[in-house]
């Protein structure tokens, strides 16, 4: 087992206005060799229909609870110094993001690694939903 | 006892309704509650989409029996990022 000298720093947000440029700033500090980002946009396409918005909707205590523990086990699996979640709740346009995740880590591999994991807990985990809006003005629960 | 019921998304459509209390019997699991709180509305459990459940923001199985103030959440099948 690695012992860790940093601090690890976790943080979640449900926010409920549009995901700034640089959510990720400040992350790293001089032991980090790595941050990596996923930044998910909502699509104008989805099987064929054209897509113009989606409302997300949460359940925020569990949802930061469940995101919480998503960044605190992808820490530990991967050793990662600090990992953030920005999730947009409320209607959000295509092209626009609906979630940011950023981690650093002393080396590639563990931050590459561990986006995925954390990513893809969080669509496992994370108690949120999505209404779709397509062009027309028809608009159904994913 | 009574709980607090938690609906979202589809299901808070579906039931019209995001919280409610509900008097359940004290051996009644979330299953049962969910089951007869639809049925109360007059929802058809049928047209729903698959759910399960959270008890104080944890997953809890669906024979789970909750407690005097318990917060049931019922959950439809996940969609973030």
């Amino acid at each position: 087992m690695s012992v860790t000298q940093h601090p690890k720093r976790f943080v979640v947000r449900m926010v409920d206005t549009p995901i700034g440029d640089d959510p990720a700033a400040g992350i790293a500090d001089d032991t980090c060799g790595a941050v990596a980002l996923f930044r998910g946009v909502v699509r104008a396409d989805n099987q064929g229909r054209a897509v113009e918005a989606i409302e997300y909707e949460c359940y925020r205590e569990m949802a930061e609870r469940e995101m919480l523990a998503v960044l605190r086990a992808a820490a530990a699996r991967h050793d990662l110094h600090a990992a953030r979640v920005v999730h947009r709740t409320g209607l959000v346009r295509a092209g626009e993001s609906s979630v940011l995740v950023a981690v650093a880590a002393a080396h590639r591999a563990q931050a590459f690694d561990a986006l995925r994991d954390i990513v893809e807990a969080l669509k496992r985990r994370a108690p949120i939903w999505k209404k779709e809006f397509y062009a027309g003005g028809e608009s159904r629960w994913l | 006892m009574t709980i607090e019921l938690l609906l979202f998304a589809s299901l808070r459509e579906a039931c019209g309704t995001d919280r409610s209390l509900v008097d359940a019997d004290d051996d009644a699991n979330v299953a049962q509650i969910a089951a007869g709180f639809f049925a109360a509305r007059g929802v058809d459990a049928a047209t729903l989409p698959p759910y399960r459940f959270a008890v104080n923001e944890s997953f809890v199985s669906a024979d789970h029996v909750p407690g005097e103030g318990d917060r049931v959440a019922v959950l439809a099948p996940f969609a973030g990022g």
